[in-house]
C-alpha cells in the first residue's frame, strides 16, 4: 500500500517542478499559492499547489508575463472555472426541474 | 514531410520585424494557451504558434529558415542535400510531444525528443512526476476504499532507449475525497536516473456521473418528484442518500422547485461532511382516468385559488 495525502517541502517542490527556490518564493509572495508554515524552510505545500505553480510558470514563460500579471491571470482563470462549473450545474439542475418545451 | 510556413502560422509578412513577430505571438499565445483558452484544439494550435515563434524570434534560426523557405514552399519538404541540422538548444516547453518533425529535421533534436516530453539530456536527475486522473463512484468516496490502478512509467533501458513499463499499484483513497482533489503518491512516478530519487505520482479524483445525485463540492442535490396532492397536502417519504434511505417530511403547500436540506448527507468526512439538498419537482401523470378527471373538476369548482392574480384583470 502506498503512502497518500502527504505535503511537499520547498526542496521537494523545486525538484518536482524544476523551479529555483527563488522563483517559488516569488510565486508565494504574489499569493499564487499559500503554503502552511512561516519561513520558507518550514513551508508545506499541498499536492494541489504543485499543479497551480506549474500552470503559473507556463503562463509566465509562454505569455511573457511578469509575476503580478500571472497572479491576476490565475485568479481570473479560477473564477472562470468556478463560473463554468456553476453554470453547468445550474443547467443540469434546471433540466432536471423542468422539461423545456418549445411552442405553446 | 510537410513544409511549415511559420510566417503564415503567426499571420505576419515575411519581412515583418522582430516587434511585429513578438506582438503576433503574444496575441496568438493568449488566444490559444491551453491554460486559458476555450478554443477547440487549443493545445495543438498553441504548439504551432510557439514553434513558429521559437524560430522567428531568433535572428540566426530565422535566417536559416528563410534560406530553406526559398526551396520549400507549400507541399512536401525535403532538406537540401548535405543539410546539417543546426543543433540549436531549444526549449519547446512542457506540453507533451515537443515540436514537429519539420522543426527537428531543420534545427536538430531539441532537449525534448521522443515520447511525451520526457527528456534524455537536459535533466539527468530526479524522475518525472506522473499525472493520472481517476474516476471513482460517489459511494466509494465516503469509505476510503482501496483501488488497484495500472499505468505506464517512462523509463530508460541500458541502451538509453525510452521504454514504457507497466506498473500496478494498490492505492487506498482517503475517505471523504472530493472532485478535483489531488492525491500524491510519493516515489511512484518515473524512476530517477542513476541514484536520483523517483518522481511522484499524482492522482486527480474525478467522480463518475451518478444517476441520482448532482455534485457541487461537498454538496449533493437530488430531485424529488411529487404528485400535486403530495405537494398540496404535505407528505412523509423515504429519500435515498449515500448512506441509505432517510425519512423526510414535506410540508403542506410546498412549491415546485422548493429546496430542502438534509444536514451531513453530502460528501466529505466527519465535521467536513457536506449536505444533501432536495429539490421538489411537481409532476403530473401522463394520462388520467375518468374518475381522476372528475375529482380534479370538483377541486377546480371548489377552489378559490387564483394562480394568475399577479396579472391583474387579464388573469
Amino acid at each position: 500500500m502506498s503512502e497518500t495525502g502527504s505535503y511537499l517541502t520547498l526542496t521537494e517542490v523545486t525538484r518536482s517542478v524544476r523551479l529555483s527556490a527563488d522563483t517559488i518564493v516569488t510565486i508565494v509572495d504574489c499569493g499564487i499559492v499559500e503554503p502552511r508554515g512561516e519561513q520558507p524552510n518550514q513551508w508545506l505545500f499541498e499536492p494541489q499547489m504543485v499543479a497551480l505553480m506549474q500552470r503559473a510558470c507556463r503562463l509566465q514563460r509562454d505569455l511573457e508575463l511578469d509575476w503580478p500579471a500571472v497572479a491576476l491571470a490565475m485568479d481570473l482563470i479560477e473564477d472562470l472555472q468556478r463560473l463554468r462549473n456553476e453554470n453547468q450545474r445550474l443547467r443540469r439542475q434546471l433540466a432536471a426541474l423542468m422539461e423545456l418545451e418549445t411552442g405553446a | 514531410m510537410e513544409f511549415k510556413d511559420y510566417y503564415q502560422t503567426l499571420g505576419v509578412n515575411a519581412d515583418a520585424d522582430g516587434k511585429a513577430i513578438k506582438a503576433a505571438y503574444r496575441r496568438l499565445a493568449r488566444k490559444y494557451h491551453p491554460d486559458v483558452s476555450a478554443e477547440e484544439n487549443a493545445e495543438h494550435q498553441f504548439k504551432e504558434v510557439s514553434e513558429a515563434y521559437e524560430v522567428l524570434k531568433d535572428k540566426d534560426k530565422r535566417a536559416e529558415y528563410d534560406m530553406l523557405r526559398q526551396h520549400g514552399e507549400a507541399g512536401s519538404f525535403e532538406p537540401p542535400p548535405g543539410w546539417q541540422p543546426g543543433g540549436f538548444q531549444s526549449d519547446p516547453g512542457d506540453f507533451q510531444g515537443g515540436f514537429s518533425d519539420f522543426f527537428e529535421q531543420v534545427f536538430g533534436q531539441s532537449g525534448h525528443g521522443s515520447g511525451q516530453g520526457y527528456s534524455r539530456q537536459q535533466f539527468v536527475h530526479r524522475g518525472e512526476d506522473i499525472e493520472l486522473s481517476m474516476a471513482i463512484f460517489l459511494e466509494d468516496s465516503l469509505k476510503g476504499e482501496s483501488h488497484t490502478i495500472s499505468y505506464e512509467v517512462p523509463t530508460f533501458d541500458k541502451q538509453g532507449h525510452l521504454v514504457r513499463q507497466k506498473r500496478t499499484l494498490k492505492v487506498k483513497i482517503p475517505a471523504g475525497v472530493i472532485e478535483g482533489e489531488r492525491i500524491r503518491l510519493k516515489g511512484q512516478g518515473a524512476p530517477g536516473i542513476g541514484d536520483a530519487p523517483a518522481g511522484d505520482l499524482y492522482l486527480q479524483i474525478k467522480f463518475a456521473p451518478h444517476p441520482m445525485f448532482l455534485v457541487e463540492g461537498s454538496s449533493l442535490t437530488v430531485t424529488v418528484p411529487l404528485a400535486p396532492w403530495e405537494a398540496a397536502l404535505g407528505c412523509k417519504l423515504q429519500v435515498p442518500t449515500l448512506d441509505g434511505a432517510v425519512s423526510v417530511t414535506v410540508p403542506a403547500n410546498s412549491q415546485n422547485g422548493k429546496r430542502m436540506r438534509i444536514k451531513g448527507k453530502g460528501l466529505g468526512k466527519g465535521d467536513q461532511r457536506g449536505d444533501l439538498y432536495l429539490v421538489l419537482r411537481i409532476v403530473l401523470p401522463e394520462s388520467s382516468s375518468e374518475k381522476e378527471r372528475t375529482l380534479w373538476r370538483q377541486l377546480s369548482e371548489q377552489s378559490t385559488f387564483k394562480p394568475r392574480e399577479i396579472w391583474g384583470k387579464t388573469g
